[in-house]
């Protein structure tokens, strides 16, 4: 069977002529190459778009260039002024404000919709798809919908305040004590299905049995929501954080579309820093020592959280 | 104060399933609340889209008188004081037609690859289309407009449709990946004694068998490509070639607004993934599972 099929060449009178021997090597070598053809597009596309700009970053962040004369090799010294740019400190605030905010709201709320759901209240299914349905939307029209929905003046927002007795709002996107907490909301608005649609599914992997006697026990929701769905999909918890966080640290979009990190710096983040930095004013070696700390922010985060927290596989 | 606190002070078991039941009222009020909260603001979106630009502003919470239908053939054809948006919208389905295509086929390739034959330099392969996932898009984005300025791909749709499979690569790759491991061996090595060739049973049997989860990751990334908005805010950047979300900030970054415009353009950008997802929604859901529960 082996023999037949694989090596048709080997075989003829006990002996290698040079020709089978000329003809197995090629069918062999063609044999082996064919992972490589399998995954040559995709490392192309790969090494072009992605490896080589990366490595590129890194290189460029130790030049000052204007993208147009020459690149002047500077060394750290864009790093150097990055310790000591007020602005570039004030933007880690914001945007590790923006992420503790955003990535805690998704996922509290998205655990409480999955929790709803998956105890099937009245209405789960049509709840499961209306609560999923802003997640679709464009994070460019979320955010050019709510700065038409929050503008200043008899503005919706402000006009359903008004049924309350909140005469004097403030103006949500023009104040700068207002703009970033706003914007952290508009987020969770867009984006607590996410967390919900995923700790669903995880929900659903948990045996019935283990629900079923729980109840027959007579623990209440809270208490079985506390200690047996919980813990069960703690995994999956770690993971959709871990992906809410990382999300968060890269935010451009959203923001941009609002206030492009406005009024003045007050909802400036490292996305919208950085393209301010590299694409307003032209300082191509600046903001990619940017990129380069946002990256190496997000890789020595993800590396250590996952030893840290250790979101294993699921274990019944 | 524990429950038992609150029973006792409530008395007895009557009171207490009082309390229970004004707790289930609340939760399901919070929860019909968070509903309206999310539906709502679209509705608002979808309904200024038939209203004139006075309705808008002066009646921001109204029905509209009779549905304006111009609203729409204006923002696509005329534009007005803005671009029409007719062009935006045919480069938006070009991109995103055009990257699901590369994307698709080049991942699905390469997972197959990666997962079913075992070859040196696998687990580096592997290990680096990790790292790109951990990687954002951020760290690349000079080098690549700078880049797709010296191929001369600035302003053209196929290529930024290349660039965006290349991004959206790695966790297509990682997800189908996991899928092909735990593709039928059986099912591979009756294709090889038949004597087909690899790249043919790949076609003819393989992508054909694993239709479901090769769509259910093309149907998220449709939302995502169509969606993008920071690479093409930077290589797009003549109108012509520009795709409907930069298309969108560009009525928003004018002295005069006409709301009615600006929100028949929301609509439009929006229609195509909400409609989507009203007849994939069991394919999404189950796409971005994968992508996060392996």
């Amino acid at each position: 069977m082996t023999a037949k099929g694989l090596e048709p060449t080997r075989v003829r009178g006990g002996r290698w002529s040079p020709r089978t021997l000329t003809r197995s090597v090629v069918a062999s070598a063609r044999r082996s190459m064919v992972p490589y053809l399998f995954m040559a597009p995709a490392l192309a596309l790969m090494a072009v778009f992605v490896l080589y700009p990366l490595f590129r970053s890194i290189q460029l962040s130790l030049y000052s260039w204007d993208g147009l004369g020459e690149p002047v090799f500077i060394g750290v010294r864009n790093f150097q002024r990055l310790a000591v740019d007020p602005q570039f400190s004030l933007t880690l605030r914001h945007t590790i404000a923006f992420t503790v905010g955003a990535a805690l709201g998704t996922v509290v709320i998205g655990l409480v919709l999955a929790v709803a759901i998956a105890s099937r209240v009245r209405g789960w299914r049509v709840f499961k798809i209306t609560w999923f349905i802003p997640v679709m939307v464009s994070m460019t029209v979320t955010g050019v919908l709510w700065s038409q929905l929050l503008a200043s003046g008899d503005t919706p927002i402000n006009s359903i305040l008004g049924l309350f007795g909140v005469s004097d709002p403030p103006d949500w996107l023009g104040n700068a004590d207002t703009t970033l907490p706003v914007i952290i909301l508009v987020t969770i608005w867009q984006f607590s299905g996410f967390p919900m649609i995923i700790f669903l599914a995880a929900m659903e992997n948990i045996p019935r049995e283990l629900e079923e006697s729980a109840v027959i026990e007579g623990a209440s929701l809270w208490q079985r929501t506390r200690s047996l769905t919980i813990p069960l999909i703690k995994p999956v918890i770690a993971i959709v954080v871990l992906l809410q966080i990382i999300f968060s640290l890269k935010v451009f979009d959203i923001v941009w579309a609002m206030t492009q990190g406005g009024p003045g710096d007050s909802s400036l983040v490292l996305g919208v820093y950085l393209y301010r930095q590299g694409f307003m004013f032209e300082r191509f070696g600046y903001a990619s020592a940017i990129a380069v700390v946002m990256a190496a922010l997000i890789i020595v985060f993800t590396l250590g959280y996952l030893r840290f927290v250790r979101p294993a596989s699921y274990e019944y | 104060m524990t429950t038992n606190d609150l029973s006792r002070a409530i008395g007895p078991r009557s009171a207490r399933k009082a309390l229970g039941d004004i707790v289930r009222v609340g939760t399901y009020a919070a929860l019909i609340l968070w509903t309206l909260g999310q539906v709502l603001p679209l509705a608002f979106l979808f309904i200024n889209a038939f209203k004139t630009d006075a309705q808008i502003v002066l009646y921001p919470l109204s029905l509209p008188d009779s549905p304006h239908f111009e609203n729409f053939t204006r923002m696509l054809f005329e534009g007005s004081i803005y671009q029409p948006m007719a062009p935006y919208l045919v480069n938006s389905f070009i991109v995103t037609g055009l990257t699901l295509a590369f994307l698709t086929t080049v991942s699905a390739m390469a997972a197959f690859g990666l997962s079913r034959y075992s070859f040196p330099g696998r687990e580096l392969i592997y290990r680096l289309v990790l790292l790109t996932l951990a990687v954002p898009v951020h760290a690349a984005l000079i080098p690549v407009f700078v880049l797709m300025g010296t191929l001369g791909l600035r302003n053209n749709l196929i290529g930024i449709a290349l660039l965006y499979s290349a991004f959206w690569l790695p966790l297509t790759v990682v997800v189908l990946r996991a899928y092909f491991s735990s593709f039928p061996s059986e099912v591979i090595d009756a294709a090889r004694v038949d004597g087909a060739s690899e790249f043919r049973m790949f076609r003819q049997i393989v992508i054909p068998m694993s239709r479901g989860a090769i769509s259910s990751m093309a149907i998220v990334n449709f939302v995502g490509i169509w969606s993008e908005l920071l690479f093409a805010f930077i290589i797009l950047n003549k109108s012509t070639s520009q795709t409907i979300t930069v298309g969108l900030l560009g009525y928003t970054s004018q002295y005069a607004t006409d709301h009615a415009l600006v929100f028949a353009a929301m609509a439009a950008a929006t229609l195509p993934t909400l409609l989507f997802y009203l007849v994939f929604q069991r394919q999404i859901t189950r796409g971005m599972t994968m992508g996060a529960i392996r």
